[in-house]
């Protein structure tokens, strides 16, 4: 359920590394507790983002909730595909449901990441 | 403590996802919250609606004692006749709105929100005559609401009787203390249903077999929201008039004396402070309660409440704006510290298909 190759975090935030370039989205979890996503307002193309910045809100049916940086970075892309159908993000929170991705700035910033048996374990505290 | 209701067992079953609403453990969404929308729009849903508080008054001069409570008229109620009121304090504040359904002569149903059950029994029992008039029988009885445009079907399979031509905001009483009333919170054709304690569980249970898909609070919001209905706690409060929250139709002043009369009085002379509006986002966004309205500039107004409709796929709200505005600039949202464009639109937002 929760994918190996992914780092994470505290948050409910995923990252995708590929090179300098992190992919960064929302787990599971964290769209299930959200439930319906009816939109996504993501951030600006160059907009620079220090780790645990406020950088998205997802809102759903219930409430508006903040994505916040796993990382810090400069923004190089935003998923258009999610102004037309948010709820990619219910229904492929790991894939075609990402959120932006950045150019990582510090990439020794990932080793304060979880990874995902770690962040298995946090979820069921959470729960 | 928090109260469960009768049907709490059925929650948990149907894996809801449960919140503390008002005292009462209460399931906000089962499947999807979208989903349960579409079933009240197009089919049917079924809600518990246990925690609204159901208060019993009778005897000799209920009639009279709840007419002095209420704005409305009471007087010209026959039995089987249902009205939506307010209750006002001195100054014309809303306590509560309510539904009553007048059962027999001199003896109503009064159906109040959860969250004001407390102190409006303080409220009804410091002005009625007798103490014994007024019986809370919130916790002896559970209540279910059927909506949507197939639940008549569901409602007469129920109970054996082809309730089609019960009328908008009409009610019944059937054998086994149990009253079903055409009325709702969603502007589709529905029912609700009160019972003794013990009976809702079986007719909870037989109107889903029948079709109808449960659905929590998160789809009642929304449901509302699109019709412009007000609740409690945003489009009204003790501190906001019911002329203000565009309630004025409950308002009878030619009526005797009632609490709050003075004070609606002057402010129908004067006039109003405030008035209710309805808005459409005509940019992406979604606005939540509090967010300013601006006209060009100037602030103009605040939100009382705000989400996303389904069916227009944009953002709607109400707000609270100064009485004599009129539009003469860009009307805007401020969502998060950004000015959305939106424009004033008269609910309800979407059709409303209640029967009557």
């Amino acid at each position: 359920m929760i994918p190996q190759d992914l780092k994470y975090a505290e948050s409910h935030e995923w990252v995708r590394i590929d090179g300098n370039v992190a992919t960064v989205g929302i787990t599971h979890y964290a769209q299930d507790q959200l439930s319906d996503v009816v939109f996504v307002e993501v951030p600006e193309i160059d907009q620079e983002m220090n780790q645990g910045d406020e950088c998205a809100v997802i809102e759903s049916c219930k409430i508006a909730a903040e994505m916040y940086a796993p990382v810090a970075g400069k923004v190089t892309a935003i998923n258009e595909a999610l102004e037309d159908d948010p709820a990619l993000v219910n229904r492929d929170p790991y894939g075609d449901g990402w959120i932006f991705k950045l150019e990582l700035s510090d990439a020794s910033q990932l080793d304060s990441l979880m990874d995902a048996e770690d962040y298995t374990n946090h979820i069921a505290q959470s729960a | 403590m928090v109260c469960k209701t009768p049907l709490h067992n059925e929650h948990i079953t149907l894996n809801a996802r449960m919140v503390d609403y008002a005292g009462w453990e209460m399931p906000v969404q089962y499947e999807s919250i979208t989903a349960e929308y579409k079933a009240v729009r197009e089919s049917s849903g079924i809600f518990d609606v246990s925690h609204m508080g159901r208060f019993f008054l009778s005897g000799a001069g209920a009639a009279h004692g709840l007419s002095r409570l209420v704005p409305s008229h009471i007087s010209d109620l026959k039995p089987g006749a249902v009205r939506y009121s307010v209750v006002c304090n001195l100054d014309g504040g809303v306590k509560d709105d309510i539904l009553i359904t007048c059962l027999e002569e001199d003896s109503f149903l009064v159906v109040v929100n959860a969250s004001n059950r407390d102190k409006l029994k303080l409220w009804f029992m410091e002005h009625l005559r007798g103490k014994d008039v007024l019986v809370d029988r919130t916790q002896e009885t559970a209540m279910i609401a059927l909506q949507g445009p197939e639940s008549t079907p569901i409602v007469s399979e129920l109970f054996n009787t082809d309730l089609s031509d019960l009328k908008y905001f009409k009610a019944l009483e059937l054998s086994g203390g149990v009253y079903v009333s055409r009325t709702g919170y969603t502007g589709e054709n529905g029912f609700e249903i009160t019972t003794p304690f013990g009976k809702i569980n079986s007719l909870w249970n037989r109107a889903v077999e029948c079709g109808a898909t449960p659905c929590g609070l998160g789809s009642r919001d929304i449901l509302r929201l699109e019709m412009g209905y007000p609740l409690y706690g945003h489009e009204l409060d003790e501190n906001i008039s019911p002329l203000e929250a565009g309630l004025k139709w409950v308002v009878n002043l030619d009526k005797d004396d009632f609490i709050g009369k003075k004070a609606l009085q002057e402010e129908f002379e004067t006039g109003s402070v405030r008035r209710r509006i309805g808005y459409q986002l005509t940019s992406r966004g979604i606005p939540r309660e509090g967010c300013l309205l601006f006209d060009g500039d100037k602030e103009i107004g605040k939100t009382t409440s705000g989400g996303f409709s389904p069916q227009l796929q944009q953002g709607i709200g109400m707000a609270l704006v100064e009485k004599n505005w009129k539009q003469s600039g860009a009307l805007s949202v401020e969502i998060r510290g950004k000015k959305v464009p939106a424009k004033v639109k008269k609910p309800p937002f979407v059709p409303n298909h209640t029967i009557g």
